[in-house]
């Protein structure tokens, strides 16, 4: 096996010296996407969703597909330009059930294939955005989460109506503006093919869950008083049955989520904040088990002081399987309710997973990605992984990729910081123009994945840089916490430390230093370089500086009231917090402002200002504005421009590369 | 000629009092709804014999839900009226040819590239499509010899292409990079071509990377003056001056003024000795508190004289009459007169003169001059001026309003705390004396304008709620002189507060507002300044805050003003304090008690919806009662007419639930 691999390794190096060309921008629209991985009750398949982008209608669209678990079959089961997703088995496995807009005036609908043979059919036709969906275990009724339909379900008058905001929380990207709708939980019979409504009021109910035994339903809701003024999400059960009442097992006034019944029905895994303050950004969730009737609520991964996620019960109830965020990778754990202890299931030093699978005990199915793989489907016996689907190989037969390592470096304040570099390739004979490309959050982190990004501007002749500065998960809740109300001070030391390093290692060319990044990443990219003049060129993506600006403008108030405090009550901070903006004279670096114009988690204004303020001050600058974009770009022909404009930004002020 | 005019006169008052008191018992109050009944009349254009004017006159689609114009004409007698164009698709503009041939129009009829030239013949027949013109056409002016037409037309988005299915990402590299309605601003220009009227052919007159607009023809014919700014950056600046070109492709066009400030509204001589034109007092590169004087200089530029410098007041629109004299607007406390001047020996005589306001001259070589006029209860018609008279012309508002109440309305004055006096508008529900009324300050926007005693909707339709409504010209308005309207300069929320409530003061005093039921509200600088009052004074019950702001940090890079925060308040990076200290209403938010309706358009880039958001939102985290409400697709000015009837509405209920 080993032997085989190795072999494998050889031919494709000596295929790239002679055929393969460099990643490009334009490869972006070459990825497909791997989501929502589902093994059929008999274990033998994997329903998955698969986006694809349709160049001619410059979107992505995803289809369905089913990979046999011994690895040998590949199927493709929907087709078209609707897209279809979130597969869903049904229990007693007969149907694949799945979301489409596919013949539907409301939206998206389940849709049900019969596992005998045929097309795909439209089952609900359901007014409101359906946003979950969950069999229950006899196969005979769904939970579904449905938000309120636009309008009251009418159809949308000529002249839109005026919007009337009177909500505390009113604005959030890709939603918009916040007005009263809100998700409820319905039951819909199969049979009969009617809806029950569940729950209703002034909040929002989610992620439902059935009893193994189909006769309650776990939900996620947040009832005090004002939701939008704190993050104290619930657990609740209610019997599946309309007129029932919810009963809430969880109190804790932090966020408690994603409830999950053990098989036998004993237990109801689920996740819980570190924090129980009205909002807390600098946090992760805890792995936390209790009795399916609310009592006995244990925390079982309090020590390990790292982010867990997407927990999954092994069939036998005896094990929950969960992810850890760990300084720069994501790996598989698993507790075991009799030893009560967690043990790793699969820590690969340069790979991350998602979307946990249970098959049989002791094997797991999952989504795996590396620098030089983005996600496919793998299957994990014994701790040992085994590849289930090739989706990737087409487009990257063709290309090289940037070589990949980690490195770690000290900051002015003795901070041990971690980061990826992205080189063109693995011997590096000269110094390299750099750019430090900067992670969003900032409460996340860069792993070891792939990185079409950081690899497309490697490709382009560039030493990359990713660094996990304080704020970032991976560390400890205290690394996280560091920058609490305390914006652009310890991460630029961080940013900065890491490229005294580079330099010092000889890699990076002071002398042709970049700097960019998205989101929070543009943020400090707007701090760094209003604390430190060596970048000779920034790309500071849907980011912001005068931080009074956001105030009321983004959908994050209620973290500047927590964390901040009410400006008017707190002026110098938000006013510190902005130097970027208050000494915009201080900055010398020529800056490519970007930003999607219906981006309301960091919205245009903060892209706007700093655009301004450097084009009164004369220093190079250019702003530039993705028409009908939230926060997050997804036109794909938009993806490709954002990449190529940084490669024109940094080979117009750092010098092109030399490859 | 008299006899008949007084006979007709007096039979008309006859018929009309008649049909007024026939009617008076079934008058309502005037409602936000009426707005749909309302036409709008515009742009007076005197036939060359004198006979007719030619005018456009917009109603309301309710259907579509937006107004169309559409063409009239009205006999200079008086006796005939006839709507020229019909159908969905607007009609506006309308120049007579000068031979009286044509009378031409712009409309988007049976266009895919926006307005287009259009001709109706005077012999008889419908309106022909003149033109197919890639970008946009705004501006149009007939040679003297009506052979040739100049046109001035923006360059066409995406170069006259089909906007893609994916819009090409907008990349933005000036100085001055938003403007409301236009949107964001790229490198597309307006220039100056030469249509030709037999041949069908347009020829470029001017190109490059400036703009060019306000073309008009000498009388011979042979050239074109226009306004131009040809600074390095015309972003930073306002210095456009009036230029001259032959009328001829390849022509090289020629400066004519060289102040600093904005020389515009070229005007020539019927003899074409003259150029009038209008001209800022100030020649900073940006200053909103300032006003036009008028101006007059030899046709090759030399000679320039101001010749209202001592009136110290606001001119616009002048026409020559003759050789020798113009008329022209003045903007004087509440009102705006019609003058005239005679540019041998200067002097300046008042014309006409009263409550009310004249909004439009024209006059032609016929010698008759036609105005636009309103009054408080009436909105702008047509009307022809006689000597000192004005003789109405049209009558397009008189069926709406024999069927409603409008409010009584009056003038007043107030001292403020610091001795300034302050002219305002006093509107109430009906005349009597001595009645207490729930009060509403209703707060013009600009700063530079004035109320004036014109049919003004909103506070019609306030006081038609039962509110006694007053306008303010607070310090920074016209119309009072310059330094009055300076006094403001970089020291918003400060005067023009004392003005406001030095208003208030006085209705109190006076026994009309009922001081337990004071509301407030504005648009605009009327909705910056709601901000300000509230955050100075807690005595207001309700306000209602209108495409304002208060973070005026927030504004700087986000709306269309960056030049003027440059210049008036200074870099926020140079002089932060003074930001902050203009910004007093977010930064001590925690001061204002009253609740609050803060209103947007959506598309706002003026004053930007985050004005209204960031208070909204200061009030909502505090337990304020307020509500923000957001008009889809609209920019500064709502345009929609249910959103106008909406605003009224929710207006009425929001002052009501506080104030009654």
């Amino acid at each position: 096996m080993l032997f085989i691999v190795a072999v494998f390794i050889i031919s494709a190096d000596t295929m790239a010296q002679t055929a393969k060309r460099s990643f490009k921008p334009v490869d972006l629209l070459h990825i497909p996407t791997l989501e929502d991985p589902q093994l059929s009750p008999d274990g033998k398949w994997i329903a998955y969703s698969l986006s694809e982008v349709d160049s001619a209608k410059d979107n992505r669209v995803s289809h369905l597909w089913m990979q046999s678990y011994d690895g040998k079959q590949s199927i493709e089961l929907t087709q078209g330009s609707d897209p279809a997703s979130s597969p869903k088995w049904t229990p007693d496995g007969k149907y694949l059930s799945y979301l489409s807009e596919r013949d539907s005036k409301n939206g998206g609908q389940v849709w049900l294939m019969d596992r005998r043979g045929g097309e795909g059919r439209k089952l609900t036709d359901i007014k409101g955005s359906l946003e979950d969906y969950v069999w229950s275990p006899d196969s005979k009724k769904l939970a579904l989460i449905i938000k309120d339909p636009e309008n009251k379900g009418k159809p949308e008058p000529k002249t839109p109506r005026p919007i009337k905001i009177d909500r505390y929380h009113f604005k959030q990207d890709v939603d918009g503006y916040l007005q009263h709708l809100h998700s409820h939980l319905y039951i819909y019979d199969i049979a009969t093919k009617k809806l029950d409504t569940l729950t209703k009021g002034d909040m929002d109910d989610s992620s439902p869950v059935w009893s193994p035994d189909g006769k309650t339903i776990a939900f996620v809701s947040n009832h005090t008083v004002d939701p939008d003024r704190n993050e104290n999400s619930d657990i609740f059960t209610i019997e599946a049955k309309s007129g029932a009442e919810a009963n809430q097992l969880t109190t804790f006034t932090g966020r408690d989520s994603s409830p999950l019944w053990s098989p036998d029905g004993k237990h109801i895994a689920y996740l819980r904040s570190t924090s129980d303050a009205d909002y807390f950004i600098y946090q992760h969730e805890v792995l936390c088990l209790m009795d399916a009737d609310g009592k006995n609520n244990k925390l079982l991964t309090e020590q390990l002081d790292r982010p867990v996620s997407n927990h999954v019960w092994s069939k036998d109830s005896k094990n929950i399987a969960y992810l850890v965020s760990d300084d720069r990778i994501r790996y598989i754990a698993q507790y075991n309710l009799l030893l009560h202890k967690s043990t790793v299931i699969n820590k690969s030093a340069q790979s991350s997973f998602e979307n946990i699978v249970a098959h049989s005990p002791g094997n797991w199915i999952v989504k795996m990605t590396n620098p030089h793989l983005p996600h496919e489907l793998v299957a994990i016996e014994n701790g040992k992984i085994r590849r289930l689907t090739f989706h990737q190989d087409k487009w990257l037969n063709k290309v090289k990729l940037a070589y990949v390592k980690g490195f770690q470096s000290f900051s002015s304040d003795g901070t041990l910081v971690s980061g990826i570099l992205y080189t063109p390739d693995s011997v590096v004979n000269k110094k390299l123009p750099f750019i430090l490309y900067i992670h969003g959050g900032p409460t996340d982190q860069d792993e070891f994945e792939f990185d079409a990004i950081r690899q497309v501007l490697a490709s382009a002749g560039y030493a990359v840089a990713a660094v996990n500065y304080r704020g970032s998960t991976g560390r400890g809740i205290e690394f996280t916490k560091a920058i609490y109300a305390d914006w652009g001070n310890k991460e630029v030391k961080d940013l900065l430390g890491a490229v005294d390093e580079l330099v010092k290692m000889g890699i990076a060319d002071p002398q042709r230093l970049g700097i960019g990044g998205w989101s929070y990443g543009g943020i400090l990219t707007d701090y760094t370089i209003a604390t430190d003049t060596r970048f000779k060129a920034a790309a500071s993506g849907a980011g912001s500086a005068l931080q009074l600006s956001i105030y009321g403008s983004d959908q994050w108030v209620v973290q500047y009231d927590n964390e901040l405090g009410p400006p008017w009550k707190n002026a110098e901070k938000y006013i510190k917090l902005s130097y970027p903006f208050f000494h915009a004279d201080k900055i010398k670096t020529p800056t490519l402002f970007m930003s999607g114009l219906k981006d309301f988690n960091v919205p245009t204004g903060g892209g706007e200002q700093m655009y301004q303020a450097l084009i009164s001050l004369g220093i190079p600058t250019e702003l530039v504005l993705y028409p009908g974009q939230n926060h997050g770009i997804s036109v794909p022909s938009y993806q490709v421009d954002r990449v190529q404009r940084y490669i024109g930004w940094f080979d117009k002020y750092l010098g092109p590369p030399t490859l | 000629m008299l006899y008949h005019y007084m006979k007709r006169a007096i039979l008309s008052v006859i018929v009309l009092s008649i049909f007024f008191y026939a009617s008076a018992q079934e008058k309502t109050f005037l409602k936000p709804a009426d707005i749909y009944r309302i036409p709008s009349v515009s742009d007076p254009q005197l036939s060359p014999d004198g006979k007719w004017v030619a005018y456009s006159v917009s109603i309301v689609d309710t259907a579509k839900d937006k107004r169309v114009s559409h063409l009239w004409m009205q006999s200079w007698d008086g006796k005939e009226v006839i709507e020229l164009t019909h159908g969905d698709e607007a009609a506006s503009t309308p120049r007579w040819s000068p031979d009286g041939k044509y009378l031409a129009f712009l409309s988007a009829r049976d266009s895919k590239n926006g307005s287009q030239l259009w001709m109706i013949d005077r012999r008889g027949g419908e309106g022909y499509k003149v033109t197919d013109i890639k970008g946009d056409l705004s501006e149009y002016a007939w040679s003297p010899d009506s052979k040739k037409l100049v046109l001035v037309i923006g360059d066409p988005a995406n170069k006259g292409k089909e906007e893609p299915k994916t819009p090409k990402p907008i990349v933005i590299d000036r100085y001055h990079f938003k403007q409301d309605i236009e949107g964001y601003l790229q490198h597309l220009h307006d220039h100056l071509y030469l249509f030709d009227v037999n041949a069908r052919k347009l020829d470029t007159l001017t190109k490059g990377d400036k703009d060019e607009n306000s073309p008009v023809w000498s009388p011979d014919s042979k050239t074109i003056a226009f306004v131009s700014n040809r600074t390095a950056d015309p972003d930073k600046n306002q210095n456009k001056d009036i230029f001259t070109i032959d009328a001829r492709p390849n022509a090289t066009m020629l400066q004519l003024t060289t102040w600093k400030g904005r020389d515009a509204n070229p005007q020539w001589s019927p003899d074409g000795r003259y150029i009038s034109y209008l001209r800022t007092t100030s020649d900073a590169n940006y200053m909103m508190y300032d006003h036009n004087v008028l101006c007059i200089m030899d046709a090759v530029g030399s000679n320039n004289r101001v010749l209202t410098q001592q009136l110290d007041r606001p001119v616009a629109g002048q026409v020559w009459k003759d050789n020798k004299n113009m008329l022209f607007m003045v903007i004087d406390d509440r009102q705006r007169y019609l003058a005239g001047i005679n540019v041998n020996n200067g002097k300046i005589s008042t014309l006409i003169k009263g409550m009310y306001s004249i909004s439009d001259i024209n006059t032609n070589a016929s010698g008759n001059v036609v105005v636009a006029e309103s009054d408080p209860y009436t909105p702008a018609e047509m009307f022809a001026v006689e000597g000192d008279k004005l003789r109405r012309l049209t009558f397009h508002h008189q069926a709406w309003l024999n069927t409603v109440k409008l409010a009584h309305v009056s003038g007043f004055q107030s001292r403020s705390v610091d001795g300034t006096d302050v002219s305002g508008i006093l509107f109430k529900p009906d005349s009597v004396a001595g009645k207490k009324w729930p009060l509403i300050l209703f707060i013009h926007g600009g700063p530079v304008g004035q109320d004036e005693y014109t049919f003004d909707i909103t506070r019609q339709v306030l006081a038609s709620a039962g509110y006694a409504v007053i306008g303010v010209n607070y310090r920074g308005s016209n119309g009072r002189g310059l330094d009055y309207c300076k006094a403001i300069y970089a020291d918003w929320g400060n005067k023009e507060v004392k003005d406001l409530l030095g208003a208030v003061d006085y209705m109190e005093r006076m026994g009309i507002a009922d001081p337990n039921r004071l509301g407030i509200g504005g648009w605009s600088y009327g909705g910056i300044l709601t901000d300000y009052t509230i955050a100075s004074d807690t005595r207001f019950k309700a306000a209602a805050s209108g495409a304002g702001s208060a973070l005026q940090l927030s504004v700087y890079g986000s709306d269309q003003y960056v030049l003027q925060y440059e210049n008036e308040i200074g870099a926020p990076w140079k002089n932060a304090d003074k930001w902050i200290q203009i910004s007093y209403p977010f930064f001590h938010a925690d001061k204002i008690k009253t609740p609050v309706m803060f209103m947007s358009g959506l598309r706002d880039f003026n004053v930007p919806t985050i004005g209204s958001e960031q208070m909204y939102q200061a009030l909502r985290s505090q337990g304020i009662p307020t509500e923000l409400i957001l008009y889809p697709n609209q920019f500064h000015g709502l345009t929609k007419p249910s959103y106008q009837v909406d605003r009224l509405q929710r207006y009425i209920e929001w002052y009501s639930k506080y104030l009654k």
